[in-house]
């Protein structure tokens, strides 16, 4: 009797601690998740008290819409370019701290100081840079380079991908020199014993110790790119030149509040979050294998 | 033959080599002093054009120092920002989602972790697939939901909605953590007559700081610097958070760059000191919070 009151009086307590988060969650994510699904099959405008049932109308029209496809292919690239560019020269940063080389601390905390910025703030600062401060270096050096690579739609990209490397190679340095730092040392005087140069060593003892880590950082990277919005909005003045620079967020905000067609944009959102799922999925998986080949 | 096993001794000790010059490392240096100018070098340019008056903006080239120091930006963008007002709006939004955050992950942690049942494998499962879910995809139909229950232009909307987005990432990281926490101890505590919400308190908790350190650290991180969420849900002037009122401060001061330069410069400091001075337990945490996941 008192064994069984003991124990759903345990019970009761669980309950209490489950129930303030769950319901938070469940209010504050889930549901959203439920009426942008909802919204999507609408025509609503956001204002109007009446919805009326579309159907997969808005999923057609995002399909065929150039502005839609265009976007996710921008972001895409963005991603590609981050994923690769940040965690090869993370990686080499880190290793460059890792040796016997002097001032490591403050390179360190150089390298890493962006990375604690705003993107707001960086975007303003970097477009003044493109626009301004690299230009004028011309007239210093006599040159003609065209450094105004953010109001070019060609080299639009190409700018913010800088822009972003700049941010936040830093921080994957920082969880790349944690791994590094994990790796035993015997491992290294191993194949200097057997006379292994650097390449034998980063090859043999580095790549498959941080493996791990390297999989953390890319798919971290990529999710973080996909992401991309507070940039672009002081970077290039809210996607510009045109929509040139108008990424995947950035786009759905647009069609929710610049045009007022939340059902658009909630059908756009539900894609995305559909190739965030499947790209989720499949870097896990393939560099899973590639951990267990290592 | 002495004079032969002096020489050779010699001989032997002279071919001890000289500290050897390493060419690579020495390159590396070179090659990272390098990278650290050009990473410094956009901040140096923030610094020469807060510094400078309109004067000096227009006669000067960006990449030349003020000619003379000037400190007027500064007092304009104080109080154009209206900054401690918005400094003190977001570490109020900021405390407050991380602590709530970390109060509630580490309750729900808690009992997936000491309860091997059914439902905590169910619930472990409902709060990971939010893992896969970022706020920036669906953030029309929450400031939509929002709006209907009353949450716009409130601070506890907005909290409301960090601490529902911060959950999955928290309820992992305490679930795994607790993982490592032998359960001993609470037994003890337990058969001495504690009741479980004291035992939770009073000995758990303590036991999950580096858990806790991780969760504040990497949240507070997104909370301070996000601009999408206040952007929606705070949208009168008084409650911008610092994100927001620099952004308007860009809109507002198209043509006099200095200020608004003042304006990074003075809003950035603290958090630059606060992480350099935390440099250890932020690095820890970095690491720690991208490996769980």
């Amino acid at each position: 009797m008192l064994l069984k009151k003991l124990k759903r009086r345990k019970e009761f307590i669980y309950l209490l601690f489950i129930l303030p988060g769950l319901i938070v969650y469940f209010v504050g994510m889930f549901i959203p998740i439920l009426n942008g699904f909802g919204y999507s099959l609408t025509d609503w405008d956001g204002l109007s008290e009446t919805k009326n049932f579309v159907g997969l109308a808005n999923y057609l029209e995002a399909f065929k819409d150039q502005r839609v496809v265009y976007s996710f292919w921008f972001t895409l690239k963005f991603t590609f370019w981050n994923a690769l560019i940040q965690n090869i020269l993370a990686l080499s940063f880190a290793i460059a701290l890792d040796s016997k080389i002097k001032g490591k601390k403050i390179l360190r905390t150089i390298i890493y100081i962006p990375a604690l910025l705003s993107p707001i703030l960086v975007g303003f600062i970097w477009n003044r840079i493109y626009t301004d401060v690299l230009p004028s270096l011309n007239s210093v050096m006599h040159t003609n380079f065209n450094f105004s690579l953010l109001s070019n739609p060609n080299t639009v990209l190409a700018g913010l991908v800088v822009v972003n490397n700049w941010q936040w190679i830093g921080y994957w340095m920082v969880v790349y020199l944690a791994a590094l730092q994990s790796v035993p040392i015997e491992l290294y005087e191993a194949i200097e014993i057997d006379g292994g140069n650097f390449w034998n060593k980063f090859k043999n003892v580095t790549l498959p110790m941080i493996a791990p880590a390297i999989t953390v950082c890319v798919v971290s990277i990529s999710t973080g790119s996909f992401k991309l919005f507070d940039l672009v909005v002081t970077a290039t003045k809210r996607g510009g030149p045109g929509h040139a620079s108008e990424s995947i967020i950035l786009l759905i905000y647009n069609m929710a509040f610049g045009v007022s067609r939340p059902s658009y944009a909630s059908a756009i959102s539900i894609v995305f979050l559909g190739c965030l799922m499947v790209f989720a999925m499949i870097q896990l998986k393939f560099f899973r294998n590639k951990e267990i080949q290592l | 033959m002495n004079d032969k096993i002096e020489n050779h001794l010699n001989n032997d000790l002279l071919k001890i080599p000289p500290k050897k010059f390493h060419v690579g490392q020495f390159v590396l240096q070179i090659v990272m002093i390098i990278t650290a100018i050009l990473y410094l070098f956009p901040f140096l340019m923030c610094v020469f054009y807060a510094l400078k008056d309109r004067a000096d903006i227009f006669n000067t080239l960006p990449i030349q120092p003020p000619t003379k120091i000037y400190f007027e930006n500064f007092n304009e963008v104080v109080g154009k920002l209206k900054y401690f007002q918005i400094m003190g709006n977001t570490v109020i939004i900021t405390a407050f989602s991380a602590i709530i955050t970390v109060l509630f992950s580490s309750m729900i942690g808690y009992v997936i972790s000491r309860t091997k049942k059914m439902y905590s494998n169910l619930l472990y499962y409902f709060f990971i697939v939010g893992l896969l879910i970022p706020y920036q995809a669906i953030f029309v139909p929450m400031y939509n939901w929002g709006g209907s229950l009353g949450f716009i232009d409130t601070f506890h909307g907005i909290i409301f909605f960090y601490v529902a987005t911060s959950l999955p990432f928290g309820v992992f990281l305490m679930s795994s953590f607790m993982n490592t926490v032998p359960i001993e101890i609470e037994e003890a505590a337990l058969v001495d007559g504690a009741n479980k919400i004291k035992t939770f308190f009073k000995i758990v908790v303590p036991m999950l700081k580096p858990a806790i350190a991780t969760l504040i650290i990497t949240q507070s991180f997104i909370y301070w610097n996000d601009y999408l969420m206040p952007l929606l849900f705070l949208q009168s002037n008084e409650l911008s958070t610092i994100t927001i009122g620099i952004n308007r401060l860009f809109d507002q001061y198209r043509e006099y760059y200095q200020v608004a330069f003042a304006g990074i410069i003075i809003s950035s400091i603290p958090v630059v000191i606060v992480c350099t001075m935390l440099q250890r337990f932020f690095i820890k945490g970095i690491s720690m919070g991208a490996f769980k996941s």
